[in-house]
C-alpha cells in the first residue's frame, strides 16, 4: 500500500457456533468492536474511522453515525455497505483511507446472532432468471466445480480430501463451531448426502452465528502499541460480474483472484510460494482447489493433484485455513470474511490454535457469488 | 385449476417481469426464445441489461434464438431452496449456439448412469417450453443428440 504504511494492530473474534442462544447481533457486534480496540491497546477515543455493522437496537440501523455516539467522538471516516464493513474488502477500504491520510485508525467488523435458519443460503435478493430454477448459493458453486471436473478430471475424492482436511482442523480446534466433530475420511465426505452434485453435505460450509472485528492504523502508530504489528503489505480485488444475476461460468470465473494476486504479491515484494499460511474462502471444498490454481500455486487443472500431496494441511507446503475455515470453524454471514483475517493475524502473531511454526507471511482472501468477486491481502509480521 | 398448468406453480418462485424483461416472457408465452442481440458487435447476451455489456454505446435488440445449444454445466440438486421444486432437478447452464448462456433445467433425461449430471456436459440440447402460469412460460431444455 502506497502512502503511509498500514498495520493491523488488533483483532477479536467472539464465540462462534451454529446457534448462539440468548445472544443478539448488536451485543455480539459491540463485543467484537470494543474487543478488537482493546486488543490493539487502544480505547474508542483513539479510533477515528469505523466500518462496522450496527444491527440495532439503539442508534439507527447500519448507520455509521451510531458508532460516533457509541465512541463518544466525531468520526473522520466511515463506510456503509455490507461488504465494506467486513473482511478484506473492508480492510482494503480502511487501509487505503489511512494510507491516503484521510483518517488514522479504523475498526472494521460486525456479526450476527439470533436468526438461525435451517434453510439454504440464498443469493440475498430476488433474481428473475435464477430463483425459478431453484438456484441458490451452493448450486451456483456446484456448476463451476462440475465444469472444472469435466475439463481437468478433478475427482470427487480430491474435493472430499479438501473437506476432510479443513473440517478435521476444525474438529480439533476448541474455538470452532464444529469442534469435536469427526475426524472425517474421504469416504465419510463422499457418503454424506448430495446437496448439489458434485457437492456433498460435508463439501459445503456450515452456517452459524458470531462476530469479529479488526483494527488498522499507521505503522508509525503501531510501533508504539503493545502487540506485534502485522503489516498490510499488499492487496487487490478482482470483480468480474454481479452476484447471482446470471450463473458463474467456469470459463469466466476459473481464474478469479489471479489478477488480484499479481497485484498484491508484487506490492508485498513476495511470491505466492513464500506465503506461510493461507486464509481462503472455502464455501465449498472445490473452491479451495480452484484458488490454489488461480493464486499460482499450481497450473490450471493441477489443484486436485496438489491437494493429494497433503499441501493444504497444517503440516503441508501451503497450509489453508488451519482454524477450520468456513467448512468447520464458522460461516457467520458476511463477517466470516473478518474471521479469516483474524486467523491470519493470529498465525503471524504466533497465537493460533493450530499454529504454523514461525509464520511470517500470510495471504487472506474472501470471495463470493459463485465466485465472482475476490478480495485479497498479503500480511507480514513486522520485524 | 387449469390442467395445462404445472401443478407446482402455486409455490414455485415465479419471475416478476420488468419493463426490461417483459418481451422475453411475452415471447416465451408463444414458445419463442428471444435473446438480446447487439448487431454492431454481433453479440448475443443474457440476461438482458439496459445497455450492451461492454459496449454501452452500441444498442441491442431482441432477436429470436434457435433454441439449440450445448450443456456447459449441470448440477443435480438434491436440496431445494424452498417449496415448489421437486428434487432432484438438473440445474444447468446452456450455451446457446448464438453465444449467450442461460440458466435452466435439463428435463426428461433418459434413465441411465449420468453421474449425477456430470456425464451430460457438452451434450447437445434444445429448448422446450413449459407453461407454469398464465404469465410465465419457462424455457427448459432437453437432450437433442
Amino acid at each position: 500500500v502506497h502512502g503511509r504504511e498500514v498495520a493491523l494492530v488488533g483483532t477479536f473474534a467472539s464465540t462462534v457456533g451454529l446457534k448462539l442462544p440468548g445472544r443478539s447481533s448488536q451485543e455480539l457486534v459491540q463485543e467484537a468492536v470494543f474487543g478488537a480496540i482493546a486488543d490493539a491497546g487502544l480505547t474508542p477515543a483513539d479510533v477515528d474511522g469505523v466500518q462496522a455493522d450496527w444491527p440495532g437496537p439503539g442508534g439507527a440501523v447500519e448507520d455509521a453515525g451510531s458508532w460516533a455516539r457509541a465512541f463518544g467522538r466525531p468520526l473522520n471516516w466511515v463506510m456503509d455497505g455490507m461488504l465494506a464493513r467486513a473482511g478484506v474488502r473492508g480492510l482494503l477500504h480502511g487501509a487505503a483511507a489511512i494510507a491516503a491520510g484521510l483518517c488514522d485508525t479504523v475498526v472494521i467488523g460486525g456479526g450476527q446472532a439470533g436468526f438461525f435458519a435451517a434453510a439454504p443460503v440464498s443469493g440475498g435478493q430476488a433474481f428473475e432468471f435464477g430463483d425459478v430454477w431453484g438456484a441458490y448459493v451452493m448450486p451456483h458453486f456446484a456448476l463451476v466445480a462440475q465444469r472444472h471436473m469435466h475439463e481437468f478430471g478433478t475427482t470427487p475424492e480430491q474435493l472430499a480430501l479438501v473437506a476432510a482436511t479443513i473440517r478435521n482442523a476444525a474438529g480439533t480446534n476448541p474455538e470452532a463451531a464444529m469442534f469435536g466433530r469427526g475426524p472425517y475420511t474421504i469416504d465419510d465426505v463422499l457418503q454424506s448426502r448430495l446437496v448439489a452434485s458434485p457437492l456433498h453435505l460435508l463439501d459445503c460450509c456450515i452456517r452459524g452465528e458470531g462476530a469479529a472485528a479488526m483494527v488498522l492504523t499507521t505503522m508509525e502508530r503501531a510501533r508504539d502499541l503493545p502487540g506485534v504489528p502485522v503489516q498490510v503489505c499488499g492487496g487487490g480485488m478482482d470483480v468480474v460480474a454481479a452476484g447471482y444475476a446470471a450463473p458463474a461460468l467456469y470459463r469466466e470465473v476459473g481464474d478469479l483472484g489471479r489478477r488480484s494476486a499479481v497485484r498484491a504479491l508484487a506490492a508485498a515484494d513476495a511470491t505466492v510460494q513464500e506465503v506461510d499460511v493461507f486464509s481462503l474462502y472455502d464455501p465449498t471444498s472445490f473452491e479451495v482447489i480452484r484458488q490454489l490454481e488461480a493464486l499460482g500455486l499450481c497450473a490450471e487443472g493441477e489443484g486436485g493433484p496438489l491437494v493429494e500431496t497433503g499441501a493444504i494441511g497444517v503440516g503441508g507446503a501451503h497450509p489453508v485455513n488451519p482454524d477450520g475455515g468456513c467448512l468447520g470453524h464458522s460461516w457467520i454471514g458476511t463477517q466470516q470474511m473478518t474471521i479469516r483475517v483474524v486467523e491470519a493475524v493470529r498465525q503471524l502473531r504466533g497465537s493460533a490454535v493450530h499454529q504454523i511454526p514461525d509464520a511470517e507471511l500470510a495471504l487472506v482472501a474472501n470471495a463470493g457469488s459463485g465466485a465472482k468477486h475476490y478480495e485479497m491481502c498479503v500480511l507480514r509480521r513486522a520485524a | 385449476m387449469n390442467p395445462a398448468l404445472d401443478t407446482l406453480a402455486p409455490t414455485r418462485p415465479l419471475p416478476v417481469p420488468s419493463e426490461l424483461t417483459e418481451p422475453f416472457w411475452a415471447a416465451a408465452r408463444e414458445e419463442r426464445l428471444l435473446i438480446p442481440f447487439c448487431p454492431a458487435r454481433d453479440l448475443w447476451f443474457f440476461p438482458p441489461e439496459l445497455r450492451t455489456p461492454g459496449f454501452p454505446d452500441d444498442p441491442w435488440e431482441w432477436r429470436e434464438a434457435s433454441g439449440r445449444g450445448t450443456l456447459y454445466s449441470c448440477t443435480e440438486v438434491h436440496r431445494a431452496p424452498g417449496p415448489g421444486l421437486v428434487t432432484p432437478y438438473l440445474l444447468s447452464i446452456v450455451l446457446l449456439e448464438e453465444g449467450a448462456s442461460l440458466l435452466t433445467h435439463l428435463v426428461d433425461v433418459p434413465d441411465g448412469d449420468h453421474g449425477n449430471g456430470a456425464r451430460l456436459l457438452d451434450r447437445a440440447v434444445r429448448v422446450r417450453f413449459r407453461r407454469v402460469s398464465p404469465e410465465i412460460t419457462l424455457p427448459e431444455f432437453v437432450l437433442a443428440d
